[in-house]
């Protein structure tokens, strides 16, 4: 069942990759080329012993990318409310299960050891970093298309629209991260750390 | 019977010519506006050091307090003085210095951690990878904060766009800036010297333990 998931987290991660450069979406980009990054680090070998992802992980990885396109293919014909707002909570799933195994990693490949609740903490400083790397993407986007950013802008003009359109990303991804960790914790409650990485056989 | 250091005379010195502005502005305007009660508030946060040390919670280093110390006082003066209007780089300074504060915070919490809890262990470059990330995080709770203030009393805590870039800049320069530091002070000593000293009280240090023990457990009840 892994290899399978692996095949179509992979498939969706590149489709992922496609979409958000025909559709100039910088960040998508940056989140599936981590994806496949973090994809990549189990297979490179470690102590002799080639390595894939639990299954439960994998399940949870493959949602983000998938919901990102069902939403790039469906926001305009059902007319789906808010598709930005989801797209930030998609693109903080993304980068929430990722650091999760960005954490897993450190974990096992270095001499720095962390529990399972650590690493999910982790996780969430994980996509608030990346969410403020999004909100310098949005400002640069704010900037090239004509939205008022500057203090002089604002002379006798409140500045609230503009703080709220910038905000979109982090708030998002504040809110969103903690109902993330807490149902990633209940997903993994009964994998052990220890078999979060699971052996694909010898080297 | 707690005695007075240098650094609490510092923290005294602060909450009181803070009250004592505050009064002042309140005096004049007759009413409790946003700069008196940023006043107030940061009088108050002033005497926390003390407070912590006093209820043998933790002993802060001097150098820390004086650290928040300069940080929430650079803050309350901006407020009630109006600098963040007058001063274009004010509000640059006063986020940097809160930046390398609030990043040494989540440093020694981290070390804390590495400490007390059996199941986590950070090496010198993992730290300063964490401290940042950590940091970053505290930047974005603090500028979702500032919104939220923003929206529900209509202040004007973030001015622009520009502006919350700006911020989040000085976060990341910060963070960035204690990062390198916890990097190579983790190389050449030990942070468990650091950690005892801070005295943290028993059930602080039990509460950090517990999800140690708690985990253990679990996995325990799982092989069985």
């Amino acid at each position: 069942m892994s290899r399978h998931l692996e095949y179509i987290w992979m498939c969706l991660l590149v489709l992922t990759f496609v979409v958000s450069v025909w559709k100039a979406d910088w960040m998508w980009m940056v989140m599936s080329t981590l994806g496949i990054l973090v994809l990549v680090l189990p297979r490179l070998g470690y102590e002799g012993l080639r390595q894939r992802y639990h299954a439960r992980l994998l399940i949870m990885a493959v949602i983000p990318p998938m919901g990102y396109l069902l939403l790039t293919v469906l926001a305009d014909p059902l007319a789906i409310p808010f598709p930005d707002l989801l797209a930030y909570a998609l693109h903080c799933g993304g980068a929430m299960i990722y650091g999760y195994m960005v954490m897993m990693a450190i974990d096992q490949r270095s001499d720095t050891v962390l529990s399972k609740r650590w690493m999910l903490l982790l996780s969430i400083a994980f996509a608030c970093a990346v969410s403020i790397l999004y909100t310098f993407f949005k400002y640069y986007y704010m900037l090239t298309n004509g939205y008022l950013v500057v203090n002089e802008d604002f002379i006798g003009i409140s500045p609230s629209p503009s703080n709220r359109l910038l905000m979109a990303p982090m708030t998002v991804t504040m809110l969103a991260s903690i109902a993330y960790a807490f149902l990633i914790k209940r997903f993994l409650m009964h994998v052990d750390k220890e078999h979060l990485f699971a052996a694909r056989g010898g080297a | 019977m707690v005695t007075i250091n240098r650094a609490d005379m510092v923290s005294f010195t602060a909450t009181a010519v803070l009250l004592g502005i505050s009064v002042m502005i309140f005096m004049e305007s007759q009413q409790f506006n946003y700069q008196v009660n940023t006043g107030l508030v940061c009088a108050i946060f002033c005497l926390l050091p003390f407070l912590l040390r006093h209820m043998k919670l933790i002993t802060l280093p001097s150098p820390l307090v004086l650290m928040i110390e300069a940080s929430i006082f650079l803050h309350a003066y901006g407020v009630l003085f109006l600098q963040y209007d007058s001063i274009v780089v004010w509000d640059t300074l006063t986020h940097t210095v809160s930046s390398v504060t609030v990043a040494f915070c989540v440093l020694f919490t981290l070390m804390m951690v590495s400490v007390y809890d059996h199941r986590v262990s950070i090496t010198p470059f993992w730290m300063a990878f964490f401290v940042f990330i950590v940091m970053m995080t505290m930047g974005v709770y603090w500028e979702v904060f500032e919104l939220v203030v923003d929206e529900l009393t209509g202040t004007t805590m973030q001015y622009s766009p520009w502006d919350t870039v700006r911020d989040l800049a000085c976060d990341a320069l910060g963070g960035l800036l204690v990062s390198i530091y916890a990097y190579f002070y983790l190389q050449k000593h030990n942070g468990e010297e650091l950690v005892r000293s801070l005295e943290l009280h028993p059930r602080l240090q039990s509460f950090i333990k517990r999800g140690s023990r708690r985990e253990r457990r679990k996995g325990l009840s799982q092989r069985m």
